[in-house]
């Protein structure tokens, strides 16, 4: 289960819960209408508990189809989405930042 | 699900082909994980690689059910996770399936996906019992 909130202030999502195959889609339509905008696009996933491939590859598609446009912030990935953020290599992909905002 | 833990025991978990079952089946692994002492830290890369072998199984044959099946055998816990008919080139032909599999195989060094004798294909790997 997953729970999606529109962030205003950075722009973006913040998310709660677990994101795999079951809620990779509608993360998918939430993070849409931030990717056709444009600009940096902020993920809070402190409080995501799971992720697995496929929000990784949520997250891949967006990168594209920001095209450049923006950057993708995953702010606050706990130990686990860290993990898997560096073993899948998007640790290294352009326009992709991992921080930590506190 | 039995409960007790000896060699050779065995441990089965049947569910709907449905990706909201995936959660499910993560925590039958990570609890089962823990109660034979599989060391704590292990928890998180077991989830997700069960995970991952789960949405695998889900993406070549969804509706068939999904199954986790793990059994005790030389001090570490191993899983099986069947995949239908879906073997080596079904996972390269497909992008979400090749990374599942390929993200199993870095968690687990002893991960592979083997043919049974009917003709199925299962992923199999095994953790440490401290």
């Amino acid at each position: 289960v997953l729970e999606i909130a529109t962030t205003d202030e950075p722009p973006g999502l913040r998310l709660d819960g677990e994101v795999d195959l079951a809620s990779a889609e509608e993360l998918s339509s939430a993070l849409e209408p931030h990717v056709r905008r444009g600009g940096d696009v902020t993920l809070d996933v402190a409080r995501v508990r799971f992720m697995g491939s496929s929000g990784i590859l949520v997250l891949v598609r967006a990168l594209n189809s920001l095209e450049g446009r923006g950057r993708l912030v995953l702010l606050d990935p706990p130990e686990g989405i860290r993990r898997l953020i560096e073993i899948t290599g998007l640790d290294r992909v352009e326009h992709l930042d991992v921080r930590n905002g506190t | 699900v039995s409960a007790a833990a000896g060699a050779g025991e065995r441990f089965e978990i049947d569910l709907p082909g449905d990706p909201a079952y995936v959660a499910t089946a993560r925590m039958f692994a990570s609890s089962l994980a823990r109660q034979v002492g599989v060391d704590e830290e292990m928890l998180d890369d077991l989830k997700l690689a069960v995970s991952e072998a789960c949405a695998r199984a889900l993406g070549f044959g969804a509706g068939e059910g999904l199954r986790v099946r793990a059994h005790l055998a030389d001090e570490r816990l191993v899983f099986e996770i069947p995949q239908g008919e879906s073997g080596p080139s079904g996972a390269t032909a497909d992008l979400a399936a090749g990374l599942s599999l390929e993200l199993v195989t870095v968690l687990f060094d002893d991960a592979e996906l083997l043919q049974e004798d009917d003709g199925t294909y299962t992923v199999r790997f095994s953790v440490k019992v401290a």
